[in-house]
């Protein structure tokens, strides 16, 4: 567990380096968000509510989701675990005396932890100053809501590695990513809530882990569903995280059989 | 004493892509890429005890980092079994991390952004080193690797000598049985070369850490491996100490003679006249072990000497007189001059 926590905290301080890029990237994820907020209010032209849902709760829906809650990062590890593979540097990795994912783990976490902190915070704080910011439906709600968010991570994170480390298999891990960038965009309820979705389509989404990443946990900050359900769905999310950790789990242990290291 | 590594009829195939050339060919190779097999390491066998040093020696491409790899347990033979402390590396990955040290002197295991002591700290944790033991550790490897002054500095900022002597202490700080050295010295000047092999000498003595170590500069070797391994496109050459190496390769102590005046025809019993002119004259030396005494004495010559010079053959000679018996002319084994014939 101390291994775990100084490689959190390792990749944490590595990212306060790099310090040049963060202003950038706040600025980036300004205009993004700003995009999405106008696209919802071109979508909702003056009207009050659409299925149900205020045009106060989509921009916090759009701000939120758009940050904390993106599944954005995903496609950074699947990139971060590719570059490894491919240039070797998993080498270093493989001498330390700590298993490969929860090094991963660990140093991926590190650095969302910091994403949050010094851009998704500011630009919450921004953008709420400017268009106002809904808080949670109720105090429960809320609390409840922390707990979605760690489940969200985790998933991101998950998944990324689970499509990660089939760069071990197929050498070129751009195609894996574009795929899932699309995919998770998509069914993470990202782009657009899943309570707009078509009926069928709903249902999938709703029902696959991904919907764990940007749109359940939005749902309970909105109050969308009662306390009994949101506890519930937290577990779900939680089986869900077992079931994907099992899953790289063992992709891992059959990679590890893979594992080509390269140059040196 | 008993083998703490051992290496049995050991072999790792690598399937390398082949490209095509053109689109078409590009296309074909998607679809169905074309592998030949590289026999990186083929059946290589042996067994190091501990506290030995031991050179792992040979030219490019010759398998060295390949079989450190498998040494190390980041990659798995195709063939045969490698032992490190009685486990397979490979299968007990994580054990056999905890008791080795490893430096891949092209590759580096230090936190780039952040200051040594970090790595240092991170290392501390994630080879559960206990407090006591990692300040004494990383007190008495700061000092003799003289890494005080730069300790708190990110590591992108320090020069490579910095950075390798900094690498080399972190992989002692746990204590290990074992370090592995792929290459310590590449790209080191004179001065940082010598500190490195002092220090690692001094390890293996003092610690009793048993040192296996990759290198292109024969002066490692000489200066740190009494035995050493060598290998050649993925085969076991030799294995032995330098002096059987001199003698099994045949190549030849030289002697240079300096007269005082023309020494006419000179003639020494045992001896090839191997070249000189004027008033100097050089001998390729039978291995009969002679002493310059008994060999002043066999001289025969017209004039006296004014000086006298015996060379010991370097290894870089005896590896090129033994890639001249083979019949194929290598790169060049390092950058040093070519010793003129
Ligand atoms: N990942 C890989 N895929 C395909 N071939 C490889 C791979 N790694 C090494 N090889 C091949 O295996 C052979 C041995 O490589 P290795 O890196 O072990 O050599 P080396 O002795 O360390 O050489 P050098 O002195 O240049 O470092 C080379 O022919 C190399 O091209
Ligand atoms: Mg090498």
């Amino acid at each position: 567990m101390s291994a775990f926590l100084a490689l959190v905290s390792a990749s944490f301080r590595r990212e306060a380096h790099h310090r040049s890029q963060m202003m950038m990237r706040i600025v980036g994820t300004l205009i993004e968000i700003l995009a999405r907020i106008s696209i919802w209010h071109a979508v909702y032209a003056g009207r009050g509510a659409v299925d149900g849902i205020s045009i106060g709760q989509m921009i916090v829906y759009a701000l939120i989701g758009g940050t904390l809650l993106s599944s954005w990062d995903a496609t950074m590890i699947v990139r971060d675990i590719g570059t490894t593979i491919r240039t070797g540097a998993i080498g270093s990795s493989l001498l330390r005396p700590a298993s490969y994912p929860m090094m991963l783990m660990a140093e991926q976490l590190g650095t969302r932890l910091f994403d949050w902190l010094f851009i998704s915070v500011p630009v919450i704080v921004i953008m709420g100053l400017i268009y106002g910011l809904q808080p949670p439906a109720s105090l429960p709600h809320c609390l409840l809501f922390i707990g979605y968010l760690a489940v969200s991570v985790v998933i991101v994170m998950l998944t990324a590695m689970l499509v990660g480390l089939f760069s071990f298999w197929v050498f070129d891990a751009h195609s894996l990513e574009w795929f899932m960038r699309g995919l998770l965009a998509v069914l993470s309820g990202g782009l657009v809530p899943i309570w707009f979705f078509p009926g069928g389509l709903a249902e999938v989404a709703r029902a696959l882990p991904f919907s764990w990443i940007t749109y359940h946990p939005m749902a309970v900050y909105l109050g969308q569903h009662d306390l009994f359900w949101s506890v519930q769905h937290l577990l779900i999310g939680l089986g869900w995280v077992a079931a994907l950790a099992l899953a790289v789990v063992v992709v891992w242990s059959r990679a590890c059989r893979q594992v080509v290291v390269q140059g040196g | 004493m008993a083998a703490i590594i051992s290496a049995e009829g050991v072999g790792k195939v690598f399937q390398q892509r082949v490209s095509q050339p053109g689109i078409l060919g590009a296309i074909r190779s998607f679809v169905a890429p074309v592998t030949r097999p590289v026999h990186a390491v083929a059946d290589i066998t042996f067994s190091i005890a501990a506290g030995e040093a031991v050179g792992y020696l040979g030219p490019n491409g010759a398998g060295k980092s390949t079989m450190i790899k498998m040494l190390t347990g980041i990659l798995t033979p195709s063939v045969g079994e490698v032992t490190v402390l009685g486990r397979k590396p490979q299968q007990e990955r994580v054990a056999n991390a905890r008791d080795i040290g490893v430096v891949f002197g092209q590759r580096t295991q230090l936190w780039w952004d952040l200051p040594l002591s970090d790595s240092f700290e991170l290392h501390r944790r994630l080879y559960r080193v206990p407090d006591a033991l990692f300040s004494k550790n990383r007190a008495a490897l700061s000092d003799m690797m003289e890494l005080t002054s730069f300790i708190e500095r990110p590591v992108r900022h320090l020069s490579l000598g910095q950075r390798m002597r900094a690498e080399i202490a972190m992989a002692l700080m746990h204590d290990p049985k074992i370090l592995f050295l792929d290459e310590p010295t590449i790209g080191l000047d004179v001065v940082a070369k010598d500190v490195v092999r002092k220090f690692l000498s001094r390890i293996n003595r003092e610690r009793g850490t048993t040192i296996i170590l990759t290198t292109h500069d024969l002066q490692d070797i000489e200066e740190i491996c009494p035995r050493l391994i060598m290998v050649d496109e993925g085969r076991l050459l030799f294995d032995g100490t330098l002096p059987a190496l001199r003698k099994s390769f045949g190549a030849r102590r030289r002697l240079t003679l300096e007269f005082s005046g023309d020494p006419g025809e000179v003639r020494l019993v045992g001896a090839r006249p191997s070249g000189g002119e004027g008033l100097l004259r050089e001998f390729l030396l039978e291995d009969d072990g002679r002493s310059l005494v008994q060999l002043l004495a066999a001289l025969e010559a017209s004039s006296d000497v004014r000086d006298v010079r015996l060379h010991e053959p370097s290894i870089e000679e005896v590896i090129r007189t033994h890639y001249q018996s083979k019949g194929s002319a290598p790169a060049p084994v390092t950058g040093r001059p070519a010793v003129p014939a």
